[in-house]
């Protein structure tokens, strides 16, 4: 997020937390429409001297979920949370938040504020010794890191794999990540030090999704067609829930189980549709046209839809809809599920074409009113060039390897800004422009402001 | 600039979800969707893969039809019958 969390403050006591950072500090709420997976909560307990767990599956594989549960459920020791994102990417600003979240899950951990102005050096040098000593004499404790591939800078990722080679036996570190983790899993497997769960085992059997289905939702389906539906799905979670949807408000649900089974189309093609038109045009237009949102509350939406009366839809849509996710117990904060909000980009283009980079201006211009830092930059980068591309991570046409955050620096290292008013203009550190910067240089391979903005303007970065 | 790839899926997606993919060619063949299209570079290549995975899409198969000759014409004579 690039707020630098101890700023100015005392230590635990950040003088103004950015209005997002703590719901990165806490699962989402746990949900009654969720099925608790007895199995996997099993497997979480590992034996002692697990060093690393490692839940690693494709988007709905219901990881986040399922550590939330164990969480709640299983507190043989506090277990910490941080909701890794793409700010995080600097080392510090990382460090930042793990020291946030230990210390919120384990009040008596004795471990300094990271102060505000250190490389990513002395990250490693100086804070991460201090942390596993404190961790060493605080006892045993753990610490999720959910959406963990979020992390792709080299340092960030470097600086945790030192941290998991030095941590003591009585720490666990549980990660949840979309791809294979770049940590030296060999060795910690060689040592009997790592727990892994992938999508075989991660996957909807016939039993749970008849919990979802028939005890939670009410369906009624027989247990054949369950067993369709898991096959049709193989296993996946939010397929399963999708079709779930569908089924709520289909009167003839053999016919729809029987025509969903037999088809060749892709869950999410044959599913979306269905799943948007149970709903009246009002919650359409909303769950569509937020889509472009990382996180949203009832203002945000008023002012990107132009039209009130959002947060009630949003609250509504909640109850129903295990989709959107609250981001906390007030019922203000949502997002959508990473996997439904892009197939709601897909039917907004599909529907709306055109329409995101003027959704992207509206957001933008709510955010910089109301301060909110990471969403910002990301709605700058929509407005300016989403007419092809989604609200997404990644790379795209042209940008080399650069992220979205780097580009927006890169403009605006073209005007007579200092790193200093930039960081400024962005809501974000001086620090975190140095180190994007720094970074930008790198991956052109310049060496000078100038250099950079030429071979960036040459190669139509800029 | 860039290089022709060949890009299939599990699964038959409507030609909608093209928008996520710079608008490359997709054509639906016996439960699988072939992207076809233009590739600017790597990087871009890779951000194609994360979005298949964003939507939990099975990548069955990259190639540069040039070069895996075999895989491609079989691919393309199949399916007529969805």
């Amino acid at each position: 997020m690039g707020v630098t969390l101890y700023a100015g403050g005392p230590p635990q006591q950040p003088a103004r937390p950015p209005p997002l950072l703590t719901t990165k500090l806490h699962p989402p709420a746990g949900r009654e429409q969720t099925v608790l997976r007895v199995r996997l909560v099993k497997r979480l307990q590992a034996p002692a001297g697990t060093k690393l767990t490692a839940l690693a599956a494709p988007a709905g594989y219901g990881k986040t979920t399922l550590l939330g549960a164990w969480r709640e459920l299983a507190p043989q020791q506090p277990i910490a949370w941080l909701t890794v994102d793409e700010g995080d990417n600097d080392p510090v600003v990382l460090w930042s938040y793990v020291t946030a979240a230990l210390v919120e899950a384990c009040p008596d951990l004795e471990v300094r504020a990271i102060p505000e102005h250190v490389d990513a050096a002395t990250i490693v040098d100086v804070v991460l010794p201090e942390l596993i000593n404190a961790l060493a004499a605080f006892g045993p404790a753990a610490l999720v890191l959910d959406d963990f591939h979020e992390l792709t800078s080299g340092p960030a990722r470097d600086s945790l794999a030192w941290f998991i080679d030095r941590v003591p036996s009585t720490f666990r570190l549980v990660i949840a990540t979309r791809t294979e983790p770049a940590l030296s899993l060999g060795a910690l497997r060689a040592h009997g030090e790592l727990l892994e769960l992938r999508a075989a085992e991660l996957g909807f059997d016939a039993t749970e999704a008849a919990a979802l289905l028939n005890d939670l939702l009410g369906l009624g389906l027989e247990r054949e067609q369950v067993e369709a539906l898991v096959e049709r799905t193989e296993g996946w979670p939010a397929g399963i829930y999708l079709a779930a949807l569908s089924l709520q408000s289909t009167p003839d649900r053999s016919e729809f189980v029987s025509r969903f089974s037999g088809g060749n189309r892709h869950v999410v093609d044959f599913l979306v549709d269905e799943v948007l038109n149970h709903h009246d045009s009002n919650v359409q237009t909303l769950m569509l046209r937020s889509s472009i949102l990382g996180r949203m509350c009832g203002p945000l939406c008023d002012a990107v839809l132009e039209k009130e009366g959002s947060a009630e839809r949003l609250r509504e849509l909640a109850r129903t809809n295990l989709f959107l996710v609250p981001l906390d117990d007030r019922g203000e904060w949502y997002r959508f599920h990473q996997l439904f909000a892009q197939l709601l980009r897909v039917e907004l283009e599909h529907r709306e074409p055109g329409l995101a980079p003027t959704l992207h201006r509206r957001a933008l211009a709510w955010h910089r009113e109301h301060g909110t830092i990471e969403e910002a930059l990301r709605h700058a980068f929509g407005a300016e060039s989403a007419k092809e591309l989604p609200v997404s991570t990644g790379p795209s046409r042209g940008q080399a390897d650069l992220s979205e955050r780097e580009v927006v620096v890169l403009r605006m290292l073209t005007g007579p800004l200092s790193e200093r008013d930039i960081g400024r203009e962005l809501y974000v550190s001086h620090n975190t422009v140095h180190s994007h910067t720094r970074s930008i240089f790198r991956k052109l391979g310049a060496s000078s402001r100038s250099e950079a903005i030429r071979k960036a303007r040459s190669a139509g970065l800029i | 600039m860039g290089a022709t790839y060949r890009i299939v899926v599990r699964g038959e997606l409507d030609d909608r979800f093209a928008f996520l993919f710079n608008g490359m060619r997709m054509e639906r063949v016996a439960g699988t969707t072939v992207l076809t299209g233009t590739v600017v570079d790597q990087a871009q290549l890779h951000g194609y893969i994360d979005r298949l995975a964003e939507l939990g899409l099975d990548l069955l198969r990259i190639e540069q039809p040039g070069e895996v000759v075999g895989l491609a014409a079989r691919a393309t004579t199949q399916g007529k019958g969805n």
